[in-house]
């Protein structure tokens, strides 16, 4: 230190301004942030859609609409569900896209958070803008889970009470969201190229985690051995998602239980606490 | 005054501490934008001149609880990255600062608001983002929008505000509290005649009840009413810190001498056409 003529002891219990540097402060001042980050969330929803005539209604009809086209376009053009034994393609289709819908959106929302942020230290904990996309996005997945279940209701399935495991589901799927915006938006803030490429590995993901036509019926045969398309079904932490959403809905088990639970409960564990290491690494750094 | 010296500027004095700025540098690295050939060759390689700006070069003071620094400097001397390093929203690049509690900063630049939500909307965001409980912000609310004097519309989208009825409700939402450590970032009063001397009453409030306070201005005058330390800052670097009296004389008279050739030139010219007229 600079002579600064300062006495002995006189800068006790001064600290460095603007955010904590260790995790568990860090995630104190995230916690004081609650009140604002829900009414921050909440807000943002509601403005999204308030020029709008139908207003709150969208929330509804989106994923009405766009689970429609798919089912004109995969389920009565293309017959893609002809593999599914005994399964109702529609109930497959919306419970596949709505859940798939909340991970891709909070995903890369949650990656993009830092895009244009400054380097360095600033006086609130930075964490708090992925986590203010992913829970936009789960408000958003609130309605829309009455509407997947409402729709699987409607197709002839009698509500169940192991249809209360989409509650500790969409806990692990939040997690995952989150974990994975903490993982990827440090990098993107360095590389913002990366961003608009990851939409297009999205649109890959939702291609090949079985959601508009069954890649388990032909990826995960086992006489296929083991080719590359296989391990990636397996390690694809969407396909994992989507399944596990998909028993829990109408016992539908393509893969073993136990496999896609391991799956979905690594995946999200894993890449949130990695995800908020390393976040808080980065912001300190 | 010698300013490698700083001890000799804080008196022995035994009120607590509540700001230490400890030899402080901020280097920015910008990017130069390349253009022609280069610029292609940069497209592909990559590669982008980059250049240091140093905004600031080592700064070192302390400040007691009741301190008052008023910062003098033109534009681009590093006024506000200094009240940015204080804030702890710029990082630096070496050197530290300290403080008793975390510093709040009351700029004229604006905060992110969100236009597509009601005024209301926003206060309660604002008051929220300082961590206060929903129990505490609903009484606390009312008194914000009182102040904004923005009647119905209060409950209407920031879109649909005027610029003067948008930095009123951005002064309310960022002036409700006073905190220990205050910041000002240049005059900070907004809106019409009326609300102008209210604003400006409210921030004389804050000032004489914070416990310590940095203010950047370019008017001496703010200084000489209500600090009781100078600071002359010139490239990033300290020129004088001290008595304000003392340090408002030695950058107006540094800085004046350029003014008074300005002034002088015009009287000759004044002078000049009164003669043409005359003739």
């Amino acid at each position: 230190m600079a002579n600064l003529g300062l006495g002995v002891n006189e800068t006790e219990g001064l600290f460095e301004p603007g955010i904590a540097r260790a995790p568990g402060p860090y995630l104190k001042r995230m916690w004081d942030l609650r009140h604002f980050m829900m009414t921050e969330a909440r807000g943002k929803l509601a403005s999204g859609h308030s020029e709008l005539l139908l207003g709150r209604g969208w929330l509804v009809l989106e994923p009405l609409l766009y689970v429609s086209v798919y089912f004109v376009l995969f389920g009565l053009a293309l017959r893609t569900g002809r593999d599914l034994e005994n399964i109702d393609f529609l109930s497959y289709l919306v419970v596949g896209k709505i859940t798939f819908q909340f991970l891709s959106r909070g995903v890369l929302n949650s990656a993009g958070a830092l895009r244009g942020s400054p380097k360095g230290a600033l006086d609130f904990p930075r964490a708090t803008l992925p986590l203010g996309y992913v829970l936009r996005s789960a408000l958003a997945y609130r309605v829309e889970v009455f509407v997947m279940f409402a729709m699987v209701m409607l197709r002839g399935a009698t509500p169940i009470a192991h249809w209360l495991f989409a509650v500790p589901l969409f806990l692990l799927m939040f997690a995952f969201a989150f974990g994975s915006g903490l993982c990827l938006s440090p990098v993107i803030r360095r590389f913002p190229d990366i961003h608009p490429a990851m939409s297009h590995v999205m649109r890959l993901a939702f291609y090949s985690s079985g959601i508009i036509f069954p890649v388990e019926v032909i990826l995960l045969d086992a006489d296929n051995g083991l080719s590359w398309l296989r391990l990636y079904t397996l390690v694809n932490p969407f396909f994992a998602f989507v399944k596990v959403q998909q028993a829990i809905a109408f016992d539908y088990e393509p893969v073993p239980l136990e496999y896609a639970l391991l799956s979905v409960v690594t995946w999200s564990i894993g890449t949130l606490v990695f995800g908020f290491l390393w976040f808080v690494r980065d912001e300190s750094a | 005054m010698n300013i490698n010296e700083p001890n000799r500027i804080v008196p022995d004095r035994t009120s607590p501490v509540a700001l230490v700025v400890d030899d402080v540098h901020v280097h920015f690295d910008v990017y130069l934008a390349a253009s022609g050939a280069r610029g292609i060759k940069s497209l592909v390689t990559g590669q982008r001149t980059r250049a240091t700006v140093k905004a600031l070069s080592g700064v070192s003071f302390v400040l007691r609880q009741g301190d008052s620094l008023g910062i003098l400097g033109h534009n681009g001397s590093g006024k506000s990255t200094l009240l940015g390093a204080i804030a702890g929203q710029i990082a630096c690049t070496s050197g530290r600062v300290l403080v008793r509690s975390q510093p709040k900063m009351l700029s004229g630049a604006s905060v992110a608001m969100n236009t597509r939500l009601s005024g209301r909307d926003n206060i309660t965001l604002g008051l929220l983002s300082i961590g206060m409980k929903p129990e505490e912000v609903a009484a606390k609310e009312l008194e914000v929008v009182e102040y904004t004097e923005l009647g119905d519309f209060i409950d209407m989208p920031v879109t649909t505000y005027s610029s003067g009825m948008k930095s009123r409700l951005l002064f309310a939402i960022k002036t409700h509290q006073t905190p220990d450590i205050l910041l000002l970032d240049e005059a900070l009063s907004v809106g019409d005649k009326t609300f102008k001397q209210k604003s400006l009453e409210r921030v004389n409030g804050i000032r004489e009840s914070a416990g310590a306070v940095v203010m950047a201005t370019h008017q001496p005058a703010e200084i000489r009413e209500s600090c009781n330390y100078a600071m002359w800052l010139k490239d990033g670097r300290v020129m004088l810190f001290g008595d304000p009296e003392e340090v408002i004389e030695e950058y107006e008279s540094a800085d004046g001498s350029r003014r008074d050739t300005v002034e002088r030139r015009t009287k000759q010219h004044g002078t000049h056409e009164r003669r043409r007229n005359q003739r």
